[in-house]
């Protein structure tokens, strides 16, 4: 499971990415190899049918830290929160 | 003190950032502030050893989510701004003394990703406008840290050198009706001589028109705006070109080769960029082993480079060096899936 995990410290945050790499290979990669048989494709409705919605599948594993594993992070999601636009991907076809 | 000053000349904006003065500057390998904090050591910016990469606040930024009030006060010509942004550091790995081109392809892939998840969370901050991608690798370009790290700046505006290759994007479209970028690629493949390496996904080449030497762009094949619209196997093969490239710098004069890397991507805006296409480009500032490029008075004062070499032969050069890439999890992903993507395999150069 990959995972990304934020702590703040002070006023700055910090974002750990782990990765348990054996990389999934399945429909996105076929699609991949489908478009990669047709360079410089303008299509770009086909495009929007492939971004995925989250490169390290990180959703489910988000994590913020609540102040226990160091002495000088402050539990708080506020800065992370900060974000009004919708991130890449929420909205679209994948 | 930090803040953005027009420049009417120019009709863009400057960064001041006098605390950058102060900042670490070439420290001993023991007390790298990019190193994971040791127990009983010294404390770093990074408090905890359990990470593949990490992503973290500059400490030492020229743009802020919450900069302070300008300084100085603005005049109708001289406009001053808040340095509103974000610059973020990335550390490729704890390893001290790897570099991104001696780091295993699939490290490559993990930046790749991180790229990606970053360029998704700061473009949606309401702030943000552009979304920076970058690496300034060794002392000839200025580094302060050898820790292998990049750079991210969310700017509140697209930065220039990005806007004028959009405005002359959007003038090919409107004139030819295609992707400007996909006529270059279509070119260099058609040429070949500066054809440099390639994949399913990604060209790798020194373009007719390059200003450095060794000025390396690495090009999407399919017409894709930024690293969230590529699926997951060209990201695979992004990590693929760029290992080849940067393992080839490496070979060309048998020493760890200084770059800036620079990723240009659509702006962050909300506006549709259709016309615009993902690519990277590599500036070394070397031309010989010992030799640096330097950007003196034409390329300063007046704009205009001078190559002193041709891009064909210094393409064959580079070409020379590249080797292929060998995915360590390829038989097991093969095994596990039942198949093999595009980018599992052995890349080579063709």
């Amino acid at each position: 499971m990959n995972s990304r995990r934020i702590t703040i410290e002070g006023n700055r945050y910090l974002v750990f990415y782990t990765f348990d790499d054996e990389p999934q290979l399945g429909a996105v990669a076929d699609a991949g190899a489908q478009l990669s048989a047709q360079p410089n494709d303008t299509n770009t409705s086909a495009n929007a049918q492939l971004r995925d919605t989250d490169p390290l599948n990180v959703s489910s594993t988000d994590e913020v830290d609540q102040a226990v594993a160091h002495p000088r992070q402050i539990s708080t999601d506020e800065q992370i929160a900060t974000r009004s636009k919708p991130r890449e991907g929420e909205d679209r076809i994948v | 003190m930090s803040e953005l000053r027009w420049h009417p000349l120019l009709g863009e904006w400057v960064a001041t950032a006098t605390h950058r003065q102060e900042r670490t500057f070439l420290p001993p390998p023991d007390h790298c502030p990019l190193d994971p904090t040791k127990p009983g050591g010294f404390p770093t910016e990074i408090p905890e050893p359990t990470y593949d990469i990490v992503v973290f606040e500059n400490r030492f930024p020229s743009l802020r989510p919450d900069p302070p009030a300008p300084a100085v006060e603005a005049t109708e010509l001289y406009r001053v701004e808040p340095a509103h942004g974000i610059c973020e550091v990335v550390v490729y790995t704890p390893n001290h003394s790897a570099t991104l081109a001696t780091e295993p392809v699939e490290q490559i892939y993990k930046l790749v990703r991180v790229w990606t998840d970053r360029f998704r969370e700061l473009s949606a901050r309401d702030f943000v406008k552009y979304v920076f991608i970058f690496e300034n690798k060794g002392e000839a370009i200025g580094v302060t840290l050898h820790h292998p790290h990049g750079q991210i700046y969310a700017y509140p505006f697209t930065p220039p050198r990005v806007a004028r290759e959009l405005d002359e994007c959007l003038a090919h479209q409107e004139r030819t009706g295609h992707c400007l970028v996909c006529d270059i690629l279509t070119e260099e493949r058609r040429d070949g001589r500066r054809i440099v390496a390639e994949n399913d996904s990604f060209t790798s080449y020194i373009p007719f028109f390059a200003r450095y030497p060794y000025e390396v762009h690495i090009t999407a094949r399919r017409h894709l705006q930024a690293l969230t619209d590529m699926t997951d196997a060209e990201r695979r093969d992004l990590a693929t070109a760029i290992k080849q490239v940067i393992a080839a710098y490496d070979k060309l004069f048998n020493l760890s080769f200084p770059y800036m890397m620079v990723l240009h991507q659509r702006p962050s805006d909300g506006a549709t960029y259709d016309h615009y296409h993902f690519h990277i480009e590599f500036y070394p500032p070397l031309r010989t082993a010992t030799k640096l490029k330097y950007l003196a008075g034409s390329e300063t004062g007046a704009g205009m480079f001078i190559n002193d070499t041709l891009a064909e032969e210094k393409a064959a050069e580079l070409r020379a060096h590249v080797e292929p890439v060998v995915w360590k999890f390829a038989q097991q992903a093969t095994d596990d899936a039942g198949h093999v993507g595009s980018a599992t395999r052995p890349e080579g150069n063709e």
